[in-house]
């Protein structure tokens, strides 16, 4: 049996480290960062949790 | 039904079945905490809702409870957000956040005559865009790696158009966006080359014109296309004959939505029960409360409806950061079913089938007619294929013309059959409705162009008072 995956925290350590990406420098990739981060952030949102308080 | 099997989706989803087993007190518990948020948030940040909040005494955008909100936070309707677009082009000060953050627009269709609203949406905004679409098709029977057949026009400024994209990649599937771009016909052929249509996405009038052009070609959709496993409508109202029909036709379940722009995409569906039931009765649309919080008032007094009741919707975003909406007044119509008698789980509910505009709403000699009252009329008859109606004034009394004509694939009924269909549909009408109309047939060649969105009723009274 597959042990069981914590999905929550996964996304939010996944989001931490799009909040790192996301303060790049490089202005061809900020706006990509953003949106892998607003992705994340949507996963979190609609699983119940809140990544904009958390963030 | 030859319908193949499609895992429930409550098992296949350990979130959804999370959802879904929430208690009605967990369910008003996670729909508070999201509303507090909003509210802090929009206090913050939208001159607009502060605006409300302070109408109604709400401080510092706190709310202690659902009862507070409903009672404190004042209602909004298309009018409020026009005037202040207008004020503040483009988005108005509802936006609620950044204006660097909107990377999305959509605006209303602009068929009310009022004007056109418009919602700035950011990143994640878009996401759940397709997230509120998957999720009634996931639980339809959507699933990864399904050829999906996408009839509502893509692209351009509405919801409608970015929605179903944006689902299908979310769930997986592979979409053909043929929604007006090809003709029927032209549809039909791509279909039948795909070797396989697992899924259709189309408008209650649209899924019927497609039905009805299969036929007259002499295909047999549930032949032709053995994999599908789900149709999935939104729109416009019908007669539970006709949904009984289509999924005879098809040999799958039909499943019907409740969306809308202000919704950011559907707020309800009949998940995977069906548009009717096991005795052909009405099925449900559980609401999908922990994404929305809608209310059913009753119109004139705002005060929510008893079960069994039509009311309005109105309706509070609780996942969308960009031009929420807060008790938003939609003018939908809805039957009212309370989660005790929706048949399990805590999600309130509404009838499918006969949701209907406030506005549309006809005074027709003293009753109160809705188009989709006589839709459910005309279209327990399946000889008709398109129907019109208009309403208009002569010699100071009102009158009311109704147009059918016959179905392609019936073309070939006598006329004393026809003449029988007439009087079948005008007495089904009176049953309705309570009021003789004008029933008579012409040929199906007058709507065309009647496929997407059916505007089926004019209203001229006005017209036959002009000196």
């Amino acid at each position: 049996m597959a042990p069981v995956m914590d999905e929550d925290a996964l996304l939010a350590d996944m989001l931490a480290l799009a909040d790192q990406l996301k303060k790049t420098d490089d202005a061809l990739m900020a706006g990509q960062y953003a949106y892998l981060r607003a992705r994340i952030a949507a996963l979190i949102e609609l699983r119940g949790g809140e990544a904009e308080r958390a963030a | 039904m030859a319908s193949p099997a499609i895992a429930d989706p409550f098992v296949a989803s350990p979130l959804l079945k999370r959802f879904a087993g929430m208690s009605r007190e967990e369910l008003e518990a996670y729909q508070l905490r999201k509303v507090q948020a909003l509210c802090e948030r929009l206090y913050a940040k939208s001159d607009f809702y502060r605006a409300k909040m302070a109408e109604g005494g709400i401080v510092d955008g706190r709310i202690t409870s659902l009862d507070h909100f409903r009672k404190a936070f004042p209602t909004s309707a298309k009018a409020d957000f026009l005037k202040d677009q207008q004020s503040a082009p483009p988005f108005g000060t509802r936006l609620g956040v950044d204006r660097d953050e909107v990377v999305h627009i959509s605006m209303t269709s602009g068929t009310s005559g009022q004007g056109q609203e418009i919602y700035g949406r950011t990143q994640r905004d878009v996401h759940i865009l397709g997230y509120l679409h998957a999720l009634p098709w996931f639980m339809a029977g959507l699933r990864k790696g399904d050829t999906a057949l996408n009839c509502v026009p893509a692209g351009g400024m509405t919801t409608g158009g970015w929605g179903p994209g944006e689902a299908l990649r979310i769930v997986g599937a592979t979409g053909f966006h043929v929604g007006g771009n090809l003709s029927t016909d032209a549809k039909i052929d791509l279909m039948l080359k795909l070797g396989g249509v697992h899924f259709i996405y189309a408008s209650t009038n649209y899924l019927h014109t497609l039905t009805e052009a299969l036929v007259a070609r002499g295909i047999v959709p549930r032949e032709a296309f053995p994999d599908m496993h789900g149709l999935f409508i939104a729109a416009e109202g019908y007669p539970t004959e006709w949904a009984a029909k289509i999924e005879d036709y098809w040999g799958c379940r039909l499943q019907e939505g409740y969306g809308s722009t202000q919704l950011n995409g559907f707020g309800g569906s009949t998940c995977s029960a069906g548009v009717v039931d096991e005795n052909g009765a009405r099925g449900l649309i559980r609401l999908f409360e922990w994404e929305h919080l809608i209310e059913i008032v009753d119109p004139t007094t705002g005060e929510p409806v008893a079960p069994g009741e039509q009311g309005e919707m109105v309706v509070t975003n609780l996942s969308v950061q960009g031009s929420p909406t807060v008790r938003f007044r939609t003018g939908d119509a809805a039957r009212f079913v309370p989660w005790q008698e929706a048949g399990g789980g805590a999600w309130n509910a509404i009838e499918c089938g006969t949701i209907g505009r406030f506005d549309d709403m006809m005074k027709i000699r003293g009753n109160n007619v809705w188009p989709s009252m006589i839709d459910a009329a005309v279209f327990a008859h399946p000889q008709v294929g398109e129907y019109k109606g208009r309403v208009y004034t002569r010699d100071g009394k009102t009158e009311i013309e109704v147009k059918i004509a016959v179905a392609e694939h019936h073309a070939g009924l006598s006329a004393d059959e026809r003449g029988r269909l007439v009087q079948s549909v005008r007495a089904a009408i009176k049953e309705r409705s309570n009021v003789w109309m004008d029933v008579c047939e012409v040929p199906r060649a007058e709507f065309q162009g009647f496929a997407y969105k059916a505007r089926r009723w004019r209203d001229e009274r006005q017209d036959g008072y002009r000196l």
